[in-house]
């Protein structure tokens, strides 16, 4: 194809998109559609991992000594934690340490000023485990519970967590699933409908083919022009998508922290930091999509 | 006179068994002017079809200019179709587009430059006389200037042959009689003119070839004939 066909293709297309103003909406409203659904649940996606990995990194295990145990013991258990290939950091808690935490809490008032004196000091000492995966914690748990450590152990804290931390693993897989199913669910619903759009349009220049047949066009100078313009919906779709997507991060993210109070879990840092790449993804998409499912339209309808 | 086209027992079979075709086999020469007659469903519109390609026969061969044109590769058939023009019944023309653009558009399609394109139409229109409506949208012509718009796109390329398939069936008497005549003086020029008709007037005054179908069968080929069915 030489540049003079290249610029008549172009200009086709554009007249067809424009011509069939109608079903070229139709075309783009669904690509606009589709584009932000994906983008929707490929930011509830980003969102839910990150939050399920803070909480991930929340989890983890904490084995409390009793007062009788050693430092050299402790030093050696925290030695032999360190050496497994499913543990990702080991941190050792003093009675000091312990001590200052509880005061950080506010937990320190004058009722128990006879409890902590200089001396004494009923906190004990710890090493909190913070496992690679949150799945391996039962694994340690049985570790450290069914050893020779056991004696110098006053008690591991994970068992009290047990059952939130099941259930967040369970949460966050949930959510990874349900939004892999739903993105490849509404790709192929918008990939049927972007089909039947390309393929109504045409149907609706069904005699200009013809024409350009018996005239003597090539099959790519016939087809072209229809997936130049499943292109144009993609580019059109992501211009507007785009702008949704601003505005409703712009929107959405003070107001999610607004209602959180404070407790930011990084999330609107996070979408900010991926805004461009969301764009650069949506006309990835849309061009991708538009020109796929033309090109298949013509491909079944254009003889 | 040269053979330029060549009908070689040419069968065409649709479904199963309905033979619209059945061993067709004569030839056109060089600057003829034919006019192939019979009732519908004699074949005739099969025969065109075939020979512009958009079907290919069950067997048999058609040679134009010496080229087998059933074996004719895909790729090919755009380029065999700008060397052949053809007119239809219902003019196939662009309703939205303007005589300029109808006649322009077979030119477009071949990537031929702008320039070309002006000059080529130009001459075109004047062919057929209808420098006047050059701008008019085609729907707005009548029957007859509509069918002179889609001779003058069929001979823009400069095909050696025009088909022109009942190119006067949706047209009055006056309306009909001018397309004869512009198919005469483009038959003049040297290209040459394959009439499918069933208008016995038209075909009993013009004195030319007539080769007659029924059925799917030549059933008479002569010079100078008559409409005899």
């Amino acid at each position: 194809m030489n540049t003079i066909a290249l610029k008549r293709v172009l200009l086709m297309s554009l007249k067809s998109f424009f011509r069939n103003s109608w079903l070229s909406l139709t075309g783009t409203l669904v690509m606009i559609i589709t584009l932000l659904i994906i983008s929707f649940f490929f930011i509830l996606s980003i969102s839910v991992n990150k939050t399920a990995d803070s909480l991930k990194e929340k989890i983890d295990i904490v084995v409390y000594f009793k007062d009788s145990t050693s430092d050299d013991q402790i030093k050696e258990i925290e030695r032999l934690l360190l050496s497994r290939p499913d543990v990702k950091e080991v941190n050792f808690v003093s009675k000091e340490a312990a001590k200052a935490r509880f005061e950080d809490m506010g937990g320190l008032d004058e009722d128990l000023s006879d409890v902590f004196t200089d001396d004494e000091n009923p906190l004990p000492r710890s090493l909190e485990v913070k496992p690679i995966e949150a799945e391996s914690i039962e694994v340690l748990n049985s570790y450290l519970d069914g050893t020779s450590f056991n004696p110098l152990i006053k008690k591991i804290s994970y068992k009290d967590n047990k059952a939130t931390i099941d259930r967040l693993i369970k949460i966050t897989r949930f959510f990874t699933q349900a939004g892999l199913i739903m993105s490849g669910i509404f790709i192929i619903i918008s990939f049927f409908i972007i089909f039947n759009t390309i393929k109504l349009t045409i149907f609706s220049r069904k005699d200009e083919i013809e024409i350009m047949r018996l005239v003597g066009a090539t099959d790519i100078f016939v087809k072209f022009p229809f997936i130049v313009e499943g292109m144009f919906y993609g580019v059109l779709a992501t211009i507007i998508a785009g702008m949704v997507t601003y505005s409703g991060y712009r929107l959405v993210v003070p107001a999610i922290n607004n209602y959180l109070e404070g407790i930011d879990v990084g999330l609107g840092q996070l979408i900010g930091s991926n805004l461009f790449l969301i764009i650069i993804g949506q006309l990835l998409v849309g061009i991708i999509l538009g020109s796929v499912c033309s090109w298949w339209a013509t491909r079944r309808y254009v003889k | 006179m040269e053979k330029v086209i060549e009908f070689d027992k040419v069968t065409k079979v649709y479904g199963k068994e309905v033979a619209a075709l059945k061993e067709v086999s004569f030839s056109i020469s060089d600057s003829e002017f034919v006019t192939l007659v019979g009732p519908s469903g004699a074949g005739k519109s099969t025969l065109v079809r075939l020979l512009i390609c958009e079907e290919k026969p069950t067997s048999g061969k058609i040679l134009v200019a010496g080229r087998d044109i059933t074996t004719l590769k895909l790729k090919e058939l755009p380029y065999f179709r700008r060397r052949i023009g053809v007119i239809f019944q219902d003019y196939k023309l662009l309703p939205k587009k303007t005589v300029k653009e109808n006649i322009s558009f077979a030119l477009e399609v071949a990537g031929i430059g702008d320039k070309e394109i002006n000059s080529r139409v130009e001459e075109m229109v004047d062919l057929v006389g209808l420098s006047a409506r050059i701008e008019a949208l085609s729907e707005e012509l009548s029957g007859g200037e509509k069918q002179r718009v889609s001779i003058a796109r069929a001979l823009v390329h400069n095909p050696k042959l025009l088909i022109a398939d009942e190119p006067t069936g949706n047209l009055d008497p006056v309306a009909t009689w001018e397309i004869i005549e512009l198919l005469f003086k483009i038959n003049k020029s040297g290209t040459i003119v394959l009439l499918a008709t069933h208008d016995r007037e038209v075909v009993d005054a013009l004195k030319k070839r007539v080769v007659t179908m029924r059925a799917g069968e030549v059933v008479s080929d002569q010079e100078k004939g008559k409409y005899i069915l």
